[in-house]
């Protein structure tokens, strides 16, 4: 049927400018830099859709497309100044909820091997996981890692006596007391 | 009622109180059946070798369970914390940072010290010989001779690495001319026990799945059921059944695996299901004759919670220090401020420990001070700055027992078996704010020292809610005490009320030090069960609880 024909495909241009959107969208928080990619090319947009309705509800991909419209433009189709105002807007506005879609792009970034091995060229030893490879690390050296002070010191249990506490009374006024006990 | 099963002794729960316990009475040939509401965590249920093993361990994995949301878990209603626990074989020793330092003399006396918490019913001297047990069982990495502690037993393994971020903290310490010590961790440094030694993968509160580091999955349970004891997994106790006398008959609990309700009876009942769980069971064991819950008849099941004074400080500095490599929890404790000195402002006193970062994602968020990388053009920049170059600073401040911070039942929420939830009030006590801002003041002096060029401080403050800390100890709500108005249980665990009940656990502490207490919970169970372990024939049938 015609209707149901224009439908569709209204419907397939909304799904395809929501996902240019968030691509756009983890774009303006994690853009590329000479060595770091920037976050649609990790699919960060992908895997924050995922996290959103996972833990933000099955309709929270909508509530934040429908919160980067700016003047019903979509997102994707706004200029890069106004899309940076856009997300300080919403920053502002939800702290919850841009927290949580901060932190989910975050990770999703962080977890991309390409991500990862922008880091690693930072110079630092870094795995796709913890394990199995955990970290080699040079073991305890008594020589380097010891501490060679003496200082510290402990109350022995028959040292430990009365304190005056009179001038914290007006702090500790309300709350009970106690006996010492006979040992 | 369905299934009817007599032991000589039922445990509910199965971290370290439970486990220790069980297998104390198992290997003396008792029969012991360990009721659990979760199940086992396999090496491969860890997220370890996922790539999204951040996003787990903020989600899935997480230490609150009311974000885990997972079949076993209960919800704990509350406002006012985000509590750290896991329902599972281990306890929440399946993803706690397995810290491993001992109470020192003085917190067993503050009666004696200032009054305004009890004195314990026993000393550390008394104490003393238990934690050489548990921590043979556990096997502790640490490095002997700290000044700040007595004399005791060398550790199983010698200490963690200490990388860059060890040497630069020790520098620190050393600068201001205070206390440090390499900190006791119950994760190995070398293989003990057939346990290998840790990795250094960073991401101990996921768990283990190597096991290095102590769950007590593979600790103590091989063992306990080695030696005959009975864990039964997917069961839910509900309450705990009391005969004509007022003694415990057994306990009915829900197979989660069907829904059904069963009873567990024995001559013994041990309740070891942490600081929140267990006065939430004895909350929800009314009778006619117990008609404020069992053990209660004083008022005292679910107050006195405490889970310590905590923020966290963390610094950046120019030098790599690998803050991603290595065990997370801690690297080193200074303990110059952690006996009471009036002079400071306030009673009792607080350790800072020197703790790591997690990974990029992890730290890109903010890590554990939230500081958290700004999105857009400068966000790499602050990434190339920071990561691998932090340092943490955990305060950690002992808390007094107030008797409003408590556990009562929830009247609106319940878990999937219809068991009322936990309802959880927590406030830290104005004198406990001071010596947390105390810590926070030596934590930036501590900065300054070791020249960090950015510093953030996370006091665990919520806009409309004030401090709601992540509650990673849960103790004191059924203290063991030589008072029985004052007191759930006698110095032997026993409770007052019931003679052949027993807690062993966190909710047993009289007050809670300024340090990490799952070794001193060890040790604690150990001394008790070795007691009800070596009068199990006539406490197996006691009309009263002992006196001394």
């Amino acid at each position: 049927m015609p209707g149901n024909k224009r439908s569709a495909k209204t419907e397939s241009l909304n799904v395809r400018k929501a996902s240019e959107s968030l691509a756009a969208l983890v774009d303006v928080l994690l853009p590329g830099d000479s060595l770091f990619p920037a976050a649609s090319q990790t699919g960060a947009h992908q895997m924050l859709a995922e996290r959103l309705r996972a833990h933000q509800g099955a309709d929270a991909v909508e509530r934040l497309i429908a919160s980067l419209a700016d003047e019903r433009r979509a997102f994707a189709d706004l200029a890069p100044d106004q899309r940076i105002k856009v997300v300080r807007r919403l920053e502002r506005a939800e702290p919850n909820f841009f927290a949580f879609v901060r932190a989910a792009t975050y990770f999703a970034y962080y977890q991309h091997p390409l991500v990862v091995r922008a880091v690693r060229r930072l110079g630092h030893d870094y795995n796709d996981a913890p394990q199995p490879d955990g970290y080699s690390m040079p073991a305890f050296d008594p020589q380097v890692n010891a501490p060679q002070h003496r200082r510290g010191f402990y109350k022995k249990t028959d040292e430990v006596a009365p304190v005056d506490t009179s001038s914290l009374d007006e702090l500790l006024g309300e709350l009970p007391r106690y006996p010492t006990s006979q040992q | 009622m369905n299934k009817r099963d007599r032991a000589d002794v039922v445990v509910v729960g199965s971290g370290m109180g439970g486990a220790a316990a069980t297998k104390i009475l198992a290997e003396a040939g008792l029969r012991v059946v360990c009721l659990e509401q979760g199940k086992w965590t396999r090496p491969e249920d860890h997220p370890h070798t996922s790539p999204d093993w951040e996003w787990q361990r903020m989600t899935n994995w997480s230490t609150a369970a009311n974000v885990r949301q997972r079949p076993e878990d209960y919800p704990v209603d509350t406002q006012d914390e985000n509590p750290l626990m896991w329902n599972g074989v281990g306890g929440s020793t399946v993803h706690y940072t397995a810290t491993w330092p001992r109470f020192r003399p003085s917190d067993f006396r503050k009666g004696t010290e200032h009054g305004y918490a009890p004195d314990w019913p026993f000393t550390y001297e008394e104490l003393a010989p238990y934690y050489v047990i548990n921590d043979r069982d556990v096997g502790v990495s640490g490095w002997y001779g700290d000044p700040a502690m007595p004399p005791h037993e060398a550790f199983q393994t010698g200490p963690l690495p200490h990388g860059p971020l060890g040497r630069v903290a020790a520098k620190g310490f050393d600068k201001l001319g205070w206390h440090w010590w390499p900190m006791p961790c119950a994760i190995l440094a070398e293989a003990y026990d057939g346990r290998p030694a840790c990795n250094n993968c960073g991401n101990c509160q996921s768990g283990c799945n190597r096991g290095s580091l102590a769950d007590m999955q593979v600790t103590h349970w091989p063992k306990a059921i080695k030696a005959g004891a009975l864990l039964r997994t997917h069961a839910r106790v509900e309450h705990i059944e009391v005969d004509r006398a007022g003694r415990a008959r057994g306990v009915v609990y829900v197979d989660l695996n069907t829904g059904t309700r069963h009873i567990q009876e024995a001559d013994v009942v041990i309740l070891a299901c942490n600081g929140i769980g267990t006065p939430r069971l004895l909350l929800n064991s009314t009778s006619g004759r117990f008609p404020r819950g069992l053990a209660n008849g004083n008022d005292m099941v679910g107050r006195h919670l405490m889970h310590h004074g905590l923020a966290i400080v963390e610094m950046w500095v120019d030098e790599p220090l690998d803050s991603h490599k290595g065990i997370v929890s801690a690297a080193m404790m200074c303990a110059e401020f952690a006996e009471t000195d009036i002079r400071r402002g306030f009673i009792n006193g607080l350790t800072i420990h020197i703790a790591r970062l997690n990974g990029a994602g992890y730290q890109a968020i903010g890590s554990h001070s939230v500081n958290t990388a700004p999105w857009g053009k400068s966000h790499h920049r602050w990434f190339r700055r920071h990561f691998a170059h932090g340092l943490c600073a955990l305060i950690v401040g002992e808390d007094l027992p107030i008797p409003e911070n408590r556990v009562t039942l929830s009247e609106t929420m319940t878990d999937s078996s219809g068991i009322p939830a936990p309802k959880v009030r927590y406030r830290l006590h104005p004198n406990d704010r001071r010596i947390v801002e105390f810590g926070i003041q030596r934590a930036l002096e501590l900065a300054e020292a070791i020249g960090a060029f950015d510093v953030k401080v996370n006091r665990f403050e919520v806009l409309g809610k004030g401090y709601m800390p992540p509650a990673w100890h849960l103790l004191g709500t059924c203290r063991i005490g030589d008072d029985p108005e004052t007191s759930v249980c006698n110095r032997w665990h026993q409770t007052w009320e019931v003679p052949n009940l027993y807690i062993m656990d966190g909710s047993n502490l009289p007050t809670s030090a300024a340090v990490n207490p799952t070794s001193t919970i060890g040790a604690m169970v150990v001394r008790a069960a070795m007691h009800l372990r070596d009068n199990f024939a006539e406490l197996r049938r006691a009309q009263r609880t002992l006196r001394d």
